[in-house]
């Protein structure tokens, strides 16, 4: 054949045909038969499923005031696989990061070998992240990102530390209304599948499935910060007096259950929740148990009355501080005779209420322990609460029915305490305790209301009024709480002096639980309040909740009188003024 | 005779170059439309994800400045600061307050004139 311009023509073709067929076949080869992996490959590289994170719902208190608030921060990430210069890049933003810049040099040219994104620092305030923005655009240095994130924070600090409880490192609650809450205040986070370029920019028109974030509910407590406030001041104030191993104070309203305060010593800062020790973190009204001591007296002393075996006037004879019983000698602070049932709670008889109690029978004292809710949970949304510790009649040793009527053998919570006298300032009806008022969504559109709840009316309204009359005389000179008394105002509450239990059995000399509870004004309680100190350090024969716990209470209740702006009930005594010259002190009832 | 004159004729044919023109214009035109809402649609998404972005920033600086407002008028530090500079604030007394009681008779309601003379002897 000879080389003509045909034949040239032809080979050229097949030249041509030959090479667009490899590129076919190659073509095919990319396209349909190997379509899935480099499809995979390249939704690897580009395609990044965006978490876009929802809000923590805020605590608040009953005036709206914020307990628990989130802070935006930033985790500042680095991708390898956009990293050029690595020293540089560490020069640039080593100091913001508070890092050392060869550390830093080093991790980030170590982040390509592992994984693709490495974490170089978490939480870094919003400010320190646009410093950094702004110098990788002056240096046009790329491969730093940034991810929202929050700090959880708690703006008053210790106060209420123990209720509101904290939050762990993946935002969930592990302790108080933040743990029992958790669900609500959550939120749930959303997501977006999102396309970017070799630079690491989002391709908007390639956006995938797009899921938004629905922010957490905010939670509104019962608790009155005013009112918290004052409390944890005196309890301030009075751990640095008596230096007690624990402390416990709650404030409750007594019509509806709601905790108006709550604290306890020791405690711990929510927002630095790595330096606290476990017994700070423990919220001892729920999840600590006493002997209740004298205080339990308002048991028997209901049960007896409610099932009219006796009335107030009815006398009973102490023995002289010296009773024989079960081989046992049972004994008064101070030898008293013949004693009213009145008389027999104001002025704290162990003997009469023994008496008491022997007389209602082991079952029906029982009964009542169980009906002022005792022995059992009282369903707060705490965490951590335990039921207290009440044996059943048949594991009772045959001392138990002196011992129990006066607050021994028997473990109650702080809260189970204060709830059982708020029964009695309610009229006898027993309330839930209820420290969460209300769910509502980031909208404000309500969730959840709690309402007050009635467990059941444990004891006739009559009977209350007369453990409330003989409760007022408990703060007056012939009682046990002088000390308690607030001017201006009549106190019904009790005293509770009980020896601490040996963990080897037995009771510990010298150590006490000093506690009084009570309810103000007396006719028209508008609170109930408990003081409880555990193991104060005072003198032997000066170690009774009168003189203790009495005092605290009277502080508190009067600063709590003074900030609900209650009307006083009873003539104000005259104090010395500055010039030396008597006020005059003016009654509600004398302006009237 | 005519159809051999026919096969021979250069003539132009202007309805088939029209006909080739449009469909090049159309089609070059549908090509670079399509290129251009591409870019359009390019530019855009990086206008919405700039502003997304700055939208996303304004409402984080915001929240971190309200939570900082939080903070600082919180009780806690109130009550630092107030223990700090020592305003010598002193709570009442209770019996150097006087309580107003309101009458329930409708006297006492109209204004009368009044007069501090005398008040601070």
């Amino acid at each position: 054949m000879r080389w003509n311009a045909q034949a040239r023509a032809v080979t050229v073709c097949f030249g041509l045909v030959g090479v667009f067929s490899v590129f076919s076949v190659r073509l095919i080869d990319l396209q349909i038969v190997q379509h899935e992996k480099f499809t995979m490959l390249a939704a690897e590289k580009h395609n990044h499923k965006q978490i876009i994170y929802a809000r923590r719902g805020i605590i608040r208190d009953a005036h709206n005031e914020p307990l628990a608030e989130n802070i935006p921060v930033k985790t500042v990430v680095a991708d390898a696989s956009h990293i050029r210069d690595p020293e540089a890049l560490a020069a640039a933003i080593a100091d913001k990061l508070e890092m050392d810049p060869r550390d830093l040099a080093d991790k980030l040219s170590q982040s390509g070998k592992g994984s693709k994104h490495l974490v170089l620092k978490a939480e870094i305030p919003e400010q320190t992240a646009g410093k950094i923005r702004e110098s990788l655009w002056t240096s046009n240095l790329r491969g730093i990102y940034f991810d929202q994130d929050f700090v959880r924070v708690y703006p008053n600090g210790q106060m209420l530390s123990q209720v509101i409880g904290f939050v762990d490192h993946d935002h969930k609650g592990t302790m108080g209304i933040e743990r029992t809450m958790q669900e609500f205040l959550q939120g749930t986070d959303g997501f977006r599948y999102i396309e970017t370029d070799r630079t690491g920019k989002e391709l908007v028109p390639y956006r995938g499935q797009e899921s938004p974030a629905k922010d957490g509910c905010d939670v509104k407590l019962t608790v009155d910060l005013g009112l918290q406030n004052i409390v944890e001041s005196e309890l301030e104030a009075a751990c640095a007096e008596f230096k007690p191993k624990d402390a416990t104070v709650i404030m409750m309203r007594p019509q509806t259950g709601e905790i108006l305060a709550m604290a306890s010593r020791p405690c711990f800062d929510p927002n630095r929740p790595g330096e606290a020790a476990p017994d700070q973190e423990k919220n001892r009204s729920v999840t600590d148990m006493v002997e209740p001591g004298s205080t339990f007296k308002i048991v028997t002393t209901s049960a007896v009355l409610e099932e009219k075996l006796v009335t107030p006037d009815t006398t009973v004879f102490c023995e002289n501080g010296h009773f024989q019983y079960a081989g046992r000698i049972l004994r008064d602070a101070h030898p008293m005779g013949v004693l009213t049932v009145h008389q027999i709670l104001m002025k704290s008889s162990n003997i009469g209420v023994a008496k008491l109690a022997l007389q209602l029978g082991e079952l029906k004292l029982y009964e009542y322990v169980r009906r002022f809710g005792f022995g059992q949970r009282t369903g707060v949304t705490l965490s951590g609460e335990i039921p207290g510790l009440v044996n059943p009649p048949y594991r009772w040793s045959k001392l138990d029915i002196t011992r129990i009527p006066m607050g021994q053998s028997i473990a109650v919570t702080p809260l189970q305490l204060v709830t059982a006298m708020s029964c009695i300032a309610n009229g006898g009806k027993l309330m839930k305790p209820m420290i969460v008022s209300n769910i509502t969504d980031p909208d404000g559109r309500p969730v959840a209301n709690f309402t007050p709840e009635t467990v059941r009316q444990v004891i006739s309204a009559e009977t209350a009024r007369k453990i409330t009359s003989a409760l007022k005389d408990v703060v007056s000179k012939q009682g046990t709480a002088q000390k308690a008394g607030v001017p201006g105002f009549r106190v019904a509450g009790k005293t509770g002096t009980a020896q601490k239990v040996d963990p080897r059995g037995g009771y510990m000399s010298g150590r006490y639980v000093a506690s009084f509870v009570g309810f103000m004004p007396a006719d028209d309680p508008k609170f109930t309040l408990l003081v409880l100190l555990d193991d104060p350090t005072i003198k032997d024969e000066l170690a009774f909740g009168g003189v203790v716990a009495g005092p605290v209470f009277a502080r508190i209740a009067e600063k709590a009188a003074r900030y609900l702006d209650l009307r006083p009930t009873e003539p104000i005594p005259l104090q010395p003024g500055a010039n030396g010259l008597k006020k005059v002190a003016l009654s509600a009832r004398s302006r009237e | 005779m005519n159809r051999n004159r026919r096969n021979i004729t250069h003539s132009i044919k202007v309805a088939s170059i029209f006909k080739v023109v449009i469909s090049t214009i159309i089609l070059a035109g549908a090509g670079l439309s399509y290129v251009y809402l591409k870019n359009q649609l390019q530019q855009y998404g990086e206008i919405q994800r700039r502003l997304e972005h700055e939208l996303t920033e304004l409402r984080t600086a915001s929240e971190a400045v309200r939570v900082q407002i939080t903070q600082l008028s919180s009780r806690a530090v109130l009550e630092k600061k107030l223990a700090k500079n020592s305003l010598g604030l002193v709570p009442i007394a209770s019996d150097q307050i006087v309580r107003l009681n309101q009458r329930h008779d409708g006297l006492g309601d109209e204004l009368k004139v009044v007069s501090n003379r005398g008040f601070n002897q």
